[in-house]
């Protein structure tokens, strides 16, 4: 038992993490201070997953039963299969992947303690790595979890825009799960877009883990981000990948400016002339 | 501060105390060929301890490593456990006082490098002693590594 | 801190995790090193709190002893630093995770010695922390090590939490008397009161760990005390008096009752000096009834290697199957417990267990819960009986609780065809061991406290108990005069007549064998309290009291005369093992019986006076044991 006091310090850097987040991309442009710092590293420590504890709420308590459904336990079985059975351990993030997908985009105390039974270790073992990956989503999220991507390329090429676009639009705070509970707003880490930036992933949970979808929305505009989310909540799946009208994949904008003719083939040593 | 103080110790009492060197068989009770010969408790009855000191229990023994991992200054030192026990909390101050002259002197103020110079000391000065052993951590060669080590594919019957 | 310059490397090489190799040229004190150093040092500080002046590892801080050896004088940090929510571990371990560095030693100690897997790392980055994840109590027998193991105050003793700073406290190496392993103390002190007891290296017996009970039963020391002597009025209220009185009427009382009408009991904390007094002066007047209570009706005491722990406790990493019979070694004896474990995880040794179902933190087999099982074993019909065979080095511990049953003698023999059907007794390994419960009995056994106490008891008018608080006090006969001599008012002094105050194991100097048989000794760290004596002195008071005065008035008199009875109490820190087989043991007629065997202690936080008198004591059965 947490005393009460520690319990509200809790609830109250919850809130306090969730709103510095959304204030900080204005907090950052308006001072430079050492607290505003602190309050945006305070953030950016907590962006994926809330705190490293479990607080117990009616949907989230190790006494609810959790068990994979008969579909998934043959993928569990098929993940154990790569392993050698004294390796179980090694089956611990395909299986919280698995968790994740079938909880509707977060894994619940109850579901990493499955898979702690599953894979034969203590439920310690698999909060260490549910919590050190920021993938693994530990409270609600939308069904569509998008991701916005803060990293330097991205955010020189308007990242915070996109996120100000979505946040505005939905009408919630970072971290937030809009009140129909189709989509929450996350911030990570750099996708390797960048040549695309900026840019966007969604996590599509809405169709469990059979139609689960993991895509990039790259080249984005506030917009175009917009628009995005409209189609997704119409239930329309959007084009992946670019949303620039004249790029190609990652080519350049408007076709090749290089590399036109053939490519040469790799020069080879005459073994002859030796 | 009190490190060096205590430091120095060891070293005068090696000169003086522990059997091998020269100057050592000056004092040496066995040693025919001493200059000046003691016998045993001769140093005590001549530095004007009181009597009732004079025939002490002491334990020597060698403190052993905290359990935490700090501080390793004394171990490997010999002390004497004067076994002083009379103590009281003093009404006035609430501050400790004691009955006896050795209360402080064992743990802070007498350092051997050997249980030999010790129990010299304590001959010395005429005290029964007694000579606890020393426990040294076994030293076993495992690596940090070990513990992720491929342990091989899984034996037959968990399979 | 083990950055090392190595020539030819163009960075400093962690020294800790390089292998030496031949030819390499290594700089230990070079600017390059001490400047790596100075910057690990910087980092690990950077998160640090700065509360040294209140924290209670300060002055024996791993971090503080590291950063000035190695550290700058001053960090280049000037950012917020992070804090950490503190966890609830239980009533034993306070948590300042603020002040964590992240070394993951505690985490590494629960899993691999302590067996409660409840700690990890939790997030990544600066985020990272210590935690359970869930809220949970660390429901281990050893979790007071890691207050030791803490490089830093973040994990440190919640009843030690600010009462003393380490520096003014004054260390006794001492051993522990609240089991019968024995585990080296030491004892701190500050004036008259101990304040904390921390665990000393004995590889032999207790490694560097020490079990909760051990480690916090301290503050029973200074509850529930006995001060003076005490006389039982007619009102039923106990009134101080002198010793001189107290000693009279006990000795006129003695002259009024018939010699067999006597009866000594030693409890379980008794020394062998005071438990020879006991016996010298209960046989003196006249008694043979003299025991020590655990022991049962007819312990096994004529040969030693029939009540010790044979293989000895360090021996026990050599074994690879144990079967234990009728014993659960976690509670009964911390630290075997501790090693055993480290056995199984290190040989993947088999583990076996004959008893009521309990808690083990090792993979184990129940194989059955009573005698039957043991017998089918015995005759070869169990399944069990191949991974015997198989076995190299196999070990049985018998439980001491099996003393107390009226088939003992029947079990034992059964356990000695278990043993040599299965080749556990060679003369290169004897693996047939029994596990004590107590300080007292091995060293009761070997003096010969064994008389029967159900029968001493019932026909007793005159019971001397000497720290016994357990012996069944509803069969005492109603006219019985009852002479309490102990240093707790524990549950005998219910019915005691007369108390005699004697000191505690931390006031007086006393010999003790722990279960293996090694003798060892206790040092005095306090005064005792009030006008409290030792107890083999009070005996031989009351000797001359009454007329039968003892022969010894030293402690080295009463250790002469224990050299006579039972010479290897008196070699310190040594096991004498038994020479003389058991094949010279009278055939039994016994027939087992089919009662299972039922669980010895019931209570691992309060098994004795001490510890029974003691408030962290309540508040971990309270807390931990909750089911």
């Amino acid at each position: 038992m947490l005393p009460p006091a520690a319990r509200l310090a809790a609830r109250r850097l919850l809130g306090l993490a969730t709103s510095s987040a959304s204030d900080s991309a204005a907090a950052r442009r308006l001072s430079r201070s050492p607290i505003s710092y602190a309050a945006a590293g305070c953030s950016s420590r907590l962006f994926s997953t809330a705190l490293n504890y479990h607080l117990d709420s009616p949907e989230n308590n190790p006494d609810m039963p959790w068990e994979f459904t008969e579909a998934n336990m043959k993928k569990v079985n098929e993940i154990l299969s790569h392993y050698p059975s004294n390796y179980k351990q090694s089956g611990i993030i395909p299986m919280l992947d698995l968790a994740q997908q079938q909880h509707g985009g977060w894994v619940p105390v109850a579901a990493m303690n499955a898979i702690a039974k599953i894979v034969e270790v203590a439920p310690i073992r698999v909060y260490e790595v549910a919590t050190f990956y920021t993938m693994f989503n530990r409270t609600k999220v939308g069904k569509y979890h998008l991701l916005v991507c803060g990293t330097t390329p991205c955010m020189i090429r308007g990242s915070r825009e996109i996120e100000e676009a979505l946040l505005e639009h939905l009408g919630v705070k970072r971290n937030e799960v809009t009140s129909d509970g189709l989509f929450s707003v996350g911030e990570m880490e750099c996708m390797g877009c960048c040549v695309n930036a900026p840019m966007i992933a969604v996590a599509d949970y809405s169709k469990g883990s059979e139609g689960y979808t993991y895509n990039y929305y790259e080249d984005l505009t506030p917009k175009r981000v917009v628009e995005i989310v409209e189609m997704l909540k119409r239930g329309e799946t959007p084009p992946r990948g670019t949303q620039h009208p004249e790029r190609k994949n990652c080519g350049p904008a408007g076709g090749n400016t290089t590399l036109h003719g053939e490519p040469k083939p790799p020069p080879c040593r005459d073994l002859d002339a030796c | 501060m009190a490190a060096p103080l205590r430091r120095s110790l060891p070293s005068l009492g090696r000169t003086l105390l522990s059997p091998s060197p020269a100057p050592a068989r000056m004092l040496s009770a066995a040693a025919s060929d001493a200059l000046v010969e003691i016998k045993p408790g001769e140093i005590g009855m001549v530095s004007g301890i009181p009597e009732e000191h004079l025939r002490r229990k002491v334990v020597i023994y060698s403190p052993a490593r905290t359990a935490s991992q700090q501080g390793s200054g004394k171990v490997g030192r010999w002390k004497i456990n004067f076994v002083s026990t009379q103590k009281w909390e003093n009404p006035l101050m609430g501050w400790t006082s004691t009955g006896d002259p050795y209360a402080n002197v064992g743990e802070a103020g007498l350092t051997f490098d050997s249980a030999d110079s010790a129990k010299a000391f304590a001959e010395k000065h005429g005290w029964d002693y007694v000579v606890r052993k020393r426990h040294t951590p076994l030293l076993k060669a495992k690596s940090y590594a070990e513990n992720f080590k491929w342990r091989g594919p899984p034996k037959a019957e968990q399979a | 801190m083990c950055l090392v310059e190595v020539e030819k490397s163009p960075k400093p090489v962690a020294s800790c995790a390089m292998p030496a190799l031949p030819g390499m040229k290594i700089k230990t004190n070079t600017p390059v090193a001490k400047k790596a150093r100075e910057g690990v040092m910087e980092f690990l500080l950077m998160n640090h709190p700065l509360d040294c002046p209140i924290c209670d590892q300060g002055g024996e801080c791993d971090l503080q002893d590291q950063s000035m050896a190695f550290g700058a004088d001053r960090g280049r940090f000037t950012e917020m630093k992070r804090s950490v929510v503190d966890k609830n571990l239980g009533p034993l371990v306070k948590t300042v995770m603020t002040r964590c560095i992240q070394c993951t030693r505690c985490v590494r100690f629960a899993s691999e010695v302590a067996g409660v897997q409840d700690l990890g790392m939790l997030g990544r980055g600066s985020g990272e922390e210590i935690g359970t994840y869930v809220e949970k109590l660390m429901t281990s027998e050893l979790s007071g090590n890691v207050i030791d193991i803490c490089p830093v105050g973040a994990l440190t003793s919640k009843p030690f939490a600010f009462k003393a700073r380490n520096w003014e406290l004054k260390g006794t190496e001492t051993i522990d008397v609240t089991d019968a392993v024995g585990s080296n103390i030491r004892v701190d002190s500050r004036g008259p009161e101990v304040m904390r007891i921390v665990p000393r290296l004995n590889e032999d017996i207790n490694e560097e760990w020490i079990s909760d009970k051990t480690r916090f039963c301290y503050d029973g020391l200074k509850r529930q005390r006995l001060n003076d002597p005490m006389i039982r009025g007619t009102d039923g209220r106990f009134k101080a008096v002198t010793w001189r009185d107290a000693l009279a009427v006990v000795a006129e009382v003695l002259q009024q009752v018939k010699p067999e009408e006597i009866t000594g009991v030693a409890g379980k904390l008794s020394d062998a000096e005071s438990m020879m007094a006991l016996k010298d002066f209960v046989n003196k007047m006249g008694s043979d009834k003299v025991l020590c209570e655990g022991n049962g009706p007819s312990p096994p005491a004529d040969l030693r290697s029939n009540y010790l722990m044979n293989t000895s406790i360090a021996g026990l990493e050599k074994a690879d199957v144990f079967l234990l019979v009728g014993t659960q070694p976690r509670v009964e004896a911390a630290m075997v417990n501790a090693r055993i474990r480290k056995t199984v995880r290190a040989t993947q040794a088999k583990v076996a267990y004959i008893g009521p179902p309990t808690d083990f933190n090792y993979d184990h087999e129940h194989l059955g819960t009573g005698p039957q099982t043991l017998v089918e074993i015995a005759e070869g019909r169990h399944p069990f009986c191949s991974t015997l065979q198989s076995a190299k080095n196999p070990v049985i511990i018998a439980g001491a609780g099996l003393f107390d049953r009226e088939d003992q003698d029947a079990l034992f023999s059964t356990i000695e065809t278990v043993a040599k059907k299965f080749n556990v007794v060679r003369p290169d390994w004897n693996g047939l061991n029994v596990l004590l419960l107590h300080a007292a009995q091995a060293a009761a056994l070997d003096l010969g406290l064994v008389a029967n106490p159900t029968e001493s008891i019932k026909s007793t008018k005159f019971l001397y108990l000497m720290g016994a608080d357990d012996v069944d006090l509803d069969k005492v006969p109603d006219d019985a005069f009852v002479v309490y001599q102990g240093h707790h008012g524990d549950k005998a002094v219910y019915r005691a007549n007369v108390i005699l105050p004697s000191s505690a194991f931390s006031e007086k100097e006393g010999t003790y064998e722990n279960t293996e048989g090694c003798t060892q000794w206790t040092i005095p760290a306090v005064p005792t309290v009030g006008d409290a004596r030792d107890d083999w002195k009070i005996l031989r008071a009351l000797s001359e009291v009454a007329g039968a005065q003892l022969p010894y008035d030293s402690l080295s008199g009463v250790r002469d005369r224990i050299s006579m009875v039972a010479p290897n109490l008196v070699h310190v820190d040594e096991r004498e093992p038994c020479t003389i087989s058991s094949e010279v043991k009278p055939p039994v007629k016994q027939q087992v019986s089919s009662t299972p065997f039922k669980t010895v202690v019931e209570n691992f936080y309060m098994t004795d006076a001490i510890t029974r008198a003691s408030k962290i004591m309540a508040q971990c059965s309270a807390t931990l044991l909750k089911k």
